[in-house]
């Protein structure tokens, strides 16, 4: 509540700015109607709020029920293959991450586990559950509140890089972070 | 399962499997003979050798000649019919002489001695009827070396239904020269991309009427069949979480039926039917679950020691094949039904998954690799014999056929995914799908049509 206010209080302040700026880069510009300026305040506020304060970004899976946001902010870590062990640049990653969820104490994560192509479907479902829960429990040692982060295991039916490459599963092999709830 | 409709489902199941309504009534008019006492082919020896047998063009009785069956469309469905089956070498078309071909279809006239000149150690002749409504097939099945006719008969259906009468022609035609029934009504469901995600298709054991089953833009994963063909099991994530979904085509179906948060996944179905083993979450990792039919968890079957999944029932239902990670790495397992007695059965290699216990009861299929590829295995329940029965690409998923003569799997190589079937030696491979997206994960249904 709090912060939608702060964030209506923002938007007041930039939105005047904002016109002002750019009557002053173009001259003949035609007087906008109220309704107009409403709209564009609007859009200033999110555009304002999203890239400034947190880098958030809406997305969708398809085929999958419901939108969740995406924050520059909070980096995936990688992992060897068919191990779920945190490696040491995953730990300083995890510990930005940390920072980022303290600062946001409303925001409700998801932690995917995700796996590279090779081994079974099925083994790699249960090696993604292992990946999200070691970011989990990694996260809660740094102070995050536990029941603010969910984990879900993709195993390997969502890799970042579809090619069948040492490189490819580098990258495969992952948690990736997002904000279910703000 | 006597012929399923499907038209529903929330708008997800898209296709029909033919229709009962207005289908069948197969009827054996009448049987020459009955002579199947004998096996002429004993399909569980090793490296069995190939029968050759003829097949004259068929007599072709009422004028009605539909473009879906001409007689050399019939001619050429027996001929690779019968050649995938994997036990035949296939005599027909210009193999057959001329005056051999005519004396049979214009004179109904087989000599059988001339056949046996042409290398043929059996004759199979074919009448087809056919009206408006009704299509027939009668045979009769020669052994060439004895000079008699083992069996004759006909085989009647609607001429809307041509697959259901086809399949149990050819299924006879196997039972009498093997002695147990082909494979025709049998379906194989997989893992297709072709729509860009992945969904649950089912095809023919023959190749034909590949159809799609769901179609709800997720990721579904991991379908198999009941044990009397009325469901599929699936895995899909439709809800954000990997839930486990029934396809019910008696009731048209597709509805949630296990929806723990975590996975539901992998699921096993005990061989009458009434339990899934399902591999779900718990606080200290993955573990296998007994479900009931209204998919109320009714037992833990695995505990601690990592993590348990794909389980794998024993024709008996006494018994269950496992993965467990419990000493660091992938390997296979078996324990009593209950839980109970927990044995390690792979030693070799250091990621073996996907047991699936062999309808005959005596070997364990699975995935392992060996020098760096996944390769299809199976072994013995004592874990003294291993055959490797792949050699090319990565393989996974292997599900026997409902006989255990066959095992389906999925084989990746440089050109795609696709499924491939091949005797249970590893012999007579052969390609089920040709592309259309990644082809993974079959399952073979049971017997799907009543003889």
């Amino acid at each position: 509540m709090n912060r939608k206010r702060l964030g209506l209080l923002t938007a007041l302040l930039i939105v005047p700015l904002f016109i002002t700026v750019s009557c002053c880069s173009k001259k003949a510009v035609k007087p906008t109607t109220p309704k107009k300026a409403e709209e564009v305040k609007q859009q200033v506020t999110t555009e304002k709020q999203g890239v400034q304060e947190e880098g958030l970004e809406t997305k969708k899976y398809p085929g999958i029920q419901g939108e969740f946001m995406e924050s520059k902010y909070l980096k995936d870590i990688h992992f060897d293959f068919d191990k779920y062990n945190i490696r040491p640049d995953a730990a300083v990653v995890l510990k930005k991450n940390a920072e980022f969820l303290l600062a946001h104490p409303t925001y409700k994560i998801q932690i995917e586990g995700h796996c590279d192509e090779r081994g079974s479907v099925e083994y790699n479902l249960v090696l993604g559950e292992r990946r999200a829960k070691s970011a989990k429990n990694y996260l809660v040692n740094l102070g995050v509140d536990k029941d603010r982060l969910s984990t879900i295991s993709y195993g390997k039916e969502m890799p970042l890089d579809p090619r069948h490459n040492e490189e490819a599963w580098a990258k495969n092999r992952r948690c990736h972070f997002i904000i279910l709830e703000k | 399962m006597g012929g399923q409709k499907i038209d529903r489902v929330h708008g997800t199941i898209r296709h029909s499997i033919t229709a009962t309504a207005f289908l069948i009534f197969i009827t054996f008019c009448f049987a020459v003979t009955h002579a199947h006492a004998k096996v002429y082919l004993d399909i569980y020896s090793p490296n069995i050798r190939k029968i050759n047998i003829a097949v004259p063009p068929p007599r072709w009785q009422g004028n009605i000649i539909p473009k879906t069956i001409t007689p050399p469309l019939f001619e050429q469905r027996i001929t690779q019919d019968l050649w995938i089956t994997g036990f035949f070498n296939v005599i027909s078309g210009k193999a057959i002489p001329p005056t051999m071909a005519a004396a049979y279809t214009y004179h109904n006239h087989i000599d059988l001695k001339k056949y046996k000149a042409i290398g043929a150690e059996f004759v199979l002749t074919t009448t087809v009827g056919i009206t408006q409504e009704v299509f027939s097939i009668e045979y009769h099945l020669f052994d060439v070396a004895l000079s008699k006719e083992i069996v004759g008969e006909r085989i009647k259906g609607s001429t809307k239904g041509l697959d259901r009468v086809f399949h149990a022609f050819e299924n006879k035609i196997i039972y009498f020269i093997t002695g147990s029934p082909g494979l025709f009504d049998t379906k194989i469901a997989f893992i297709s991309t072709k729509t860009g995600n992945k969904e649950v298709y089912d095809i023919d054991f023959d190749g034909k009427n590949r159809k799609r089953i769901t179609n709800n833009g997720s990721i579904n994963l991991s379908p198999r069949w009941s044990p009397d063909g009325t469901k599929i099991a699936f895995t899909s994530y439709i809800r954000r979480n990997p839930d486990l979904y029934i396809i019910d085509f008696n009731l048209g179906k597709i509805y949630l039926f296990s929806h723990r948060v975590g996975l539901n996944a992998a699921p096993g179905w005990s061989p009458d039917g009434r339990y899934i083993a399902l591999t779900m979450r718990t606080p200290s990792g993955s573990e296998i679950f007994l479900l009931n039919k209204k998919g109320k968890r009714v037992k833990q079957l695995t505990k601690g020691w990592g993590d348990n999944l794909s389980a794998s029932w024993s024709p008996d239902g006494k018994k269950i094949a496992f993965v467990s990670n419990r000493t660091g790495r992938p390997q296979i397992y078996t324990m009593n039904a209950d839980g109970s007695n927990v044995k390690r059965l792979t030693f070799r290699g250091t990621y073996n998954v996907s047991p699936v216990w062999s309808p005959r009861g005596d070997r364990i299929a699975y995935s392992g690799i060996i020098d760096g590829k996944f390769q299809i295995c199976t072994i013995s329940l004592d874990g003294s014999t291993i055959h490797v029965l792949t050699s090319i690409g990565n393989n996974h998923s292997p599900s026997w056929s409902p006989d255990g003569r066959y095992i389906a799997y999925d084989q990746a190589t440089r050109r795609g995914v696709d499924i491939y079937i091949m005797n249970f030696d590893g012999n007579f491979k052969r390609r089920l799908t040709h592309g259309g997206g990644r082809n993974t994960m079959p399952s073979w249904s049971p017997h799907l049509e009543k003889p």
